[in-house]
């Protein structure tokens, strides 16, 4: 049975051809992904199917009610009710709130919570049933485990899968991750520039080619680490962390959301003063220093960090030539002409084009954002450069190419990284060594190979279980 | 977008500053020459807006006004402005005992009707224009610290904020340099609703006699001495000023407001 059957959609906004001779059918019972970077064109395709935006031209016909799960599921609810109250009111009574919380695996005195007591993963679980709530022949997923962690994507995937099969509920899966869709799906449509590039089965993809992450050439010790921790009040955000980074080598570490490895990037970074232990950074101990007088300390410019979330961590007033400019100014006492050619320098080094110089970060596309974040990090020069989740904003076509920056600049530059990310993938790819991070300690650390092919601690087990395996990302 | 009050307003505010700057020049007569044989006249083709008790023109006299209201009121802003954002951004920004103290102290000036703090202020520190500015700055000082304070504290961890420190600035430039100038546009909206209260106040200390005194030509000065002429039917004496000042504080508001809807949603939704 077509559940849906969508023939030459077109949406424009304005003179902006958002979707552009779209076709597809989805079946009952069957996951369809609709794949594509952003700005492909898939959201607005599933808002077309839900009525939310009226299309221009073609047609979507279909049997039976549909329902759709927003991305960002905690910004989707209303933050002044109760869930049950919200799943009541779309319910039409009180009374089967408890049943429809049991199903999405939620324990049903979870009822008088509010959405900002509840985790990211608890609140996709209420949004998707508040969509299965209006008894949907169709589910539309948009998106449904961006900002989750691994683990927690996996779950929710897996419930969504679960709950169709149960019901005989056809799926769209909206994604910008091929490998995810490719685990997930029995056919995927290709999207690009709001155009339906093709439909293919899962199986017609290559798969994804290993990379093979260099073992790092053991270099002298750059930062030594000995019992660090922070804590606040009775959280123990860090606790009790060693480590090392050699020159030159990359450095990963992975972890849940708030296990802690933000925190402790922080401290490294000199951000934050750490409630105790040792930072011995070429020889010196810097947490000597406390934060607040870091900016004026000597070694300020050779270690260097690049925030998370390129797009805020810009200033909205500075151009982005000038962003780039500032530490140099401050660092390197560096001014005219000498200042204009090492930013020009810099722009080259990351791929930038010079015609950028003065754009304003609202201007700019979220990868060339993330380039000025790192230009602007190594402009004093620095040996070893802490990067915070540098690409978890980016969708995964711009992921590819900025890993593939990181990884040529510190071939090139030399520089020690210390890459932080909750994507065993991102690391697989960039780093020689890994260390696994829990509740504020370091539970496991190794070679990357090692520890993802014979992981020793459950921790680690239940992370690599929960990647999307073995597709390449580009079709 | 159109916006045809805002367009109004900045064209009347056009306007006031251009008779501030230019309108003893222009005036038909001279706002001090009193001539008591045509006092009290009505408006004619000669006076436009009648004569006073004394003969005076009252058309000059609102108009000459213009400037010195407007002065109190931009220097009483400028001045709460300045003390008012750095010493909110560097409460939001430090935190601690600044903070506590500063906190306390704003309470404690809220806690009281502001006109009548001014008042007492004026009363206090001695009768002069000079006086009504500070009166008019320190009643106006609180929503600039608590605004300043509140946005300096959320920005304060922002990512740009953090690569500023990581980029060696120290935390006054951060706060002086990065958080101040981005608060810029939503101080000038703070800034220009806050003009029309201000000349309201400065009017209204002067109509209860405090601050400037007669002769000297100033809306609340020249209201309140037409307030007697009401009952007797010389409406003009205190209706022209008295419609000068109403316009003025309508202009700024509603520059104030198309100001904040066009920089604010944008600033608030993204």
């Amino acid at each position: 049975m077509t559940l849906a059957e969508v023939s030459g959609l077109g949406v424009s906004f304005g003179r902006i051809r958002a979707v552009d001779d779209v076709s597809f059918t989805v079946a009952a019972g069957e996951m369809l992904g609709l794949v594509g970077a952003s700005g492909s064109g898939k959201s607005v395709t599933a808002l077309a199917l839900m009525g939310l935006v009226k299309p221009d031209r073609g047609t979507i016909t279909g049997q039976g009610r549909r329902a759709i799960v927003f991305q960002n599921a905690r910004r989707a609810l209303n933050p002044t009710r109760t869930i049950g109250r919200q799943l009541a009111d779309v319910l039409g009574s009180p009374v089967r709130v408890g049943d429809m919380l049991r199903r999405v695996g939620l324990s049903p005195d979870r009822a008088d919570a509010y959405p900002f007591e509840l985790s990211g993963g608890m609140c996709q679980r209420v949004m998707i049933a508040l969509a299965l709530a209006t008894d949907p022949a169709l589910l539309i997923a948009d998106e449904p485990t961006t900002g989750l962690d691994t683990t927690v994507q996996a779950t929710i995937l897996d419930l969504i899968a679960d709950l169709a099969r149960e019901r005989g509920m056809g799926t769209i899966l909206i994604t910008h991750d091929l490998a995810l869709a490719a685990q997930r799906c029995d056919r995927i449509a290709l999207l690009e520039g709001g155009r339906l590039v093709r439909i293919v089965l899962p199986g017609d993809l290559p798969p994804r080619p290993v990379a093979s992450p260099q073992a790092a050439a053991p270099g002298s010790t750059l930062l030594r680490v000995d019992g660090l921790a922070k804590h606040y009040g009775k959280l123990r955000a860090v606790d009790g962390v060693d480590l090392v980074v050699r020159e030159g080598e990359a450095l990963g570490l992975v972890g849940e959301s708030g296990c802690g490895k933000s925190t402790l990037a922080a401290m490294l970074a000199r951000l934050i003063d750490p409630t105790a232990g040792r930072i011995e950074f070429a020889g010196e101990d810097i947490a000597a220093v406390p934060a607040r007088r870091a900016a004026a300390a000597a070694w300020r410019g050779r270690l260097q960090m690049v925030v998370q979330d390129a797009g805020d961590s810009l200033d909205p007033r500075l151009t982005a030539a000038e962003a780039v400019a500032a530490p140099l100014r401050r660092l390197c006492r560096l001014s005219g002409a000498a200042l204009h050619a090492r930013v020009a320098e810099l722009f080259d080094r990351v791929h930038l084009p010079r015609a950028l110089h003065d754009r304003l970060p609202y201007q700019l596309s979220g990868g060339q954002q993330a380039r000025v974040g790192i230009a602007r990090a190594l402009a004093p020069g620095p040996g070893f450069v802490i990067l915070d989740e540098p690409t978890a904003a980016l969708d995964a076509a711009l992921q590819d190419a900025i890993m593939r920056l990181l990884d040529d600049l510190r071939r090139d530059l030399g520089v020690a990284y210390l890459l932080i990310s909750h994507d065993l993938d991102v690391i697989r790819q960039l780093c020689g060594r890994v260390m696994v991070m829990q509740a504020g300690r370091i539970v496991e650390a190794g070679p990357v190979a090692e520890v993802f092919a014979r992981p020793a601690h459950p921790h680690t087990a239940g992370l690599i279980a929960a990647i999307p395996q073995g597709r390449a990302l580009r079709p | 977008m159109t916006r045809p009050l805002g367009i109004a307003a900045l064209l009347a505010i056009g306007l006031l500053i251009l008779l501030a700057l230019i309108g003893p020049a222009i005036v038909p007569h001279d706002p001090l020459a009193t001539r008591v044989a045509s006092g009290l006249q009505p408006p004619s083709a000669v006076h436009w807006f009648g004569t006073d008790q004394l003969g005076r023109d009252i058309f000059s006299r609102v108009v000459v006004a213009t400037r010195l209201d407007l002065a109190i009121a931009a220097s009483a802003v400028c001045l709460s402005l300045v003390t008012g954002a750095a010493i909110g951004a560097a409460c939001g920004y430090f935190g601690g005992v600044l903070d506590r103290w500063a906190g306390r102290v704003v309470d404690m000036l809220m806690a009281f009707p502001l006109f009548v703090v001014a008042m007492a202020l004026v009363v206090a520190l001695g009768n002069s224009v000079a006086n009504i500015v500070y009166a008019t700055a320190i009643i106006n000082l609180p929503f600039y610290i608590r605004f300043a304070r509140a946005e300096v504290a959320v920005r304060r961890d922002a990512g740009y904020v953090q690569a500023a420190r990581l980029g060696g600035a120290g935390p006054w430039r951060i706060v002086f340099g990065t958080l101040l100038p981005n608060l810029a546009p939503s101080l000038a909206v703070q800034m220009s609703l806050n003009l029309g209260w201000a000349i309201l106040n400065a009017a209204g200390l002067s109509f209860i006699g405090l601050g400037v005194r007669p002769p000297a030509a100033e809306w609340g000065v020249l209201t309140a001495e037409g307030a007697p002429f009401l009952i007797s039917g010389q409406w003009w004496v205190a209706v022209f000023p008295g419609l000068a000042l109403m316009g003025a504080v309508f202009a700024f508001n509603l520059a104030g407001d198309a100001l904040r809807d066009l920089l604010d949603p944008r600033r608030r939704t993204t």
